[in-house]
């Protein structure tokens, strides 16, 4: 039987921040506009971006070799990390074409590929792992901002609620 | 400090970030600025996964004493080794290519000469070209690059072509495999192929020429990042060298193993001539490093040589 083979992506949004002060991706001094447009970005405009950057780098015939194919299987706008599903024939298309991304609509970013797999479960748990050591590292970088007195003490109970909602949204992921 | 020292695997090297185009005059200054853009680019390539990065200061013409100070008014940089002591601005005595330790990045110094007549590559000799970690020439057209390549120049162990733009002239199989059989490395930039879409496609037609001249080997991965967001971490890098039929495992190898061999080019170039003077050559002057020494001619010469007269 013809199976229609495929490769998980797992990426990461990278934002572009300034050079004074270098924070972690999490946090930034980023304008409300540049937040705006972050949250703005959604699976389907991944998906959206992801086909016209094919387009723009590899023509009308290599956006066709991935159009049926291609889906953004999650994508979350808090950690910028996502899973995209692609034919296995042409994944490093795919992977090229992410990596020449300067910019995703009008947010500017880096994409940054973290795993690739033929499975989405060793990609399921890359993206657990780095939403994980972001969150916790996020987490410890609020814990510091409260003793210097910026913003109020956030509960723990935020943080694992952040780490369950996180890793229950990755795991429930249809394959 | 002998070339067994020369460090494990998977390590990465990026031998090119870019400093400002100010650190390129003699004489020439780096603002506090631009010193933290440059030191938020180390910090992001270490996030990526680079072991060993080298910053480069781009000058035209003649090298001189004078493009060696902006170095010294280097920041301090978290988890990272300089390879050059920061008040005296001269260079350390470890080897560049040594292991780096666990989540630090060493930080190197590289030049690259953009060479547009004779005269000026013959400059690269000398006590500062020594000081620099790697050194790099740019010629700028097809006859400089022959004469790179072919080694007239000696102080050279990188030659970097501008990737986005148009040349004028192919690089042929015999230059590039000249470089090759010296030992020299031909370096590939990805910066270019970030930016608009004109210079992409002279990108990916120039680095295609080149993979296809070179067959993948005696290739360096760069990224000539002039800031943090114009770098990308190896496993892109390779899915990027995949459009240029350069497969995986040799663009894993042009993110180790080839910058690996431009250092030990550096090093033995600079280094071990250093090493013979400072163990007081004996009258038969040869340039083979102490170790290699002490394997052909036996322990006990070389340590008596150590020793060496008072």
């Amino acid at each position: 039987m013809v199976r229609l083979k495929n490769r998980y992506i797992c990426f990461e949004l990278q934002p572009r921040i300034q050079a004074e002060g270098v924070e972690s991706s999490l946090e930034g001094r980023a304008t409300s506009a540049y937040r705006q447009q972050e949250a703005n970005i959604s699976a389907r405009t991944i998906h959206a971006f992801v086909r016209e950057q094919i387009k723009l780098n590899f023509g009308d015939s290599g956006a066709g070799l991935v159009l049926s194919g291609l889906q953004v299987k999650y994508y979350s706008p808090q950690t910028r990390m996502g899973i995209i599903r692609s034919p296995r024939d042409h994944y490093q298309m795919v992977s090229a074409a992410l990596t020449l991304a300067t910019q995703v609509n009008k947010y500017m970013c880096s994409i940054r590929v973290w795993h690739i797999s033929g499975t989405i479960k060793k990609c399921q748990r890359a993206a657990i792992r780095t939403d994980r050591e972001l969150i916790v590292a996020w987490h410890r970088r609020q814990l510091a901002l409260a003793k210097a007195g910026a913003i109020p003490l956030p509960g723990d109970h935020a943080l694992q609620a952040m780490l369950k909602e996180s890793e229950s949204q990755i795991s429930t992921l249809e394959l | 400090m002998d070339l067994r020292q020369i460090g494990g695997r998977r390590m990465f090297y990026d031998l090119n970030i870019a400093l400002p185009e100010s650190a390129g005059r003699a004489g020439g200054t780096i603002s506090s600025q631009d010193w933290a853009v440059v030191v938020q680019a180390v910090e992001q390539a270490r996030g990526l996964g680079y072991q060993v990065v080298a910053l480069n200061q781009t000058i035209h013409g003649k090298l001189a004493a004078d493009h060696l100070a902006v170095w010294r008014s280097i920041p301090a940089i978290k988890n990272a080794e300089l390879s050059w002591d920061r008040e005296t601005g001269t260079r350390g005595s470890g080897s560049a290519a040594a292991s780096v330790g666990r989540g630090k990045i060493r930080v190197l110094r590289r030049v690259t000469a953009v060479v547009s007549d004779a005269a000026q590559g013959h400059s690269l000799g000398g006590a500062v070209a020594g000081e620099y970690d790697v050194v790099a020439v740019r010629p700028t057209s097809d006859k400089l690059l022959a004469a790179a390549c072919s080694g007239t120049w000696e102080a050279v162990d990188v030659v970097s072509l501008d990737m986005g733009a148009r040349w004028g002239y192919f690089v042929k199989h015999k230059t590039a495999g000249q470089a090759l059989a010296l030992g020299l490395s031909l370096e590939i930039a990805y910066g270019p192929a970030l930016a608009d879409a004109t210079t992409r496609q002279q990108w990916v037609s120039n680095a295609a020429g080149l993979v296809r001249v070179t067959r993948g080997k005696g290739v360096i991965w760069t990224s000539g990042a002039r800031q943090a967001f114009d770098l990308r971490s190896p496993y892109d890098i390779t899915a990027l060298g995949d459009v240029l039929q350069l497969n995986a495992d040799l663009s894993k190898r042009a993110l180790s193993s080839g910058p690996r061999t431009a250092l030990v080019h550096a090093f033995t170039r600079t280094r071990t001539v250093r090493a013979v003077i400072s163990v007081k050559p004996p009258p038969e002057e040869n340039a083979e490093p102490a170790s290699k020494r002490a394997r052909v001619h036996g322990p006990s010469q070389s340590a008596e040589q150590r020793v060496g007269k008072p």
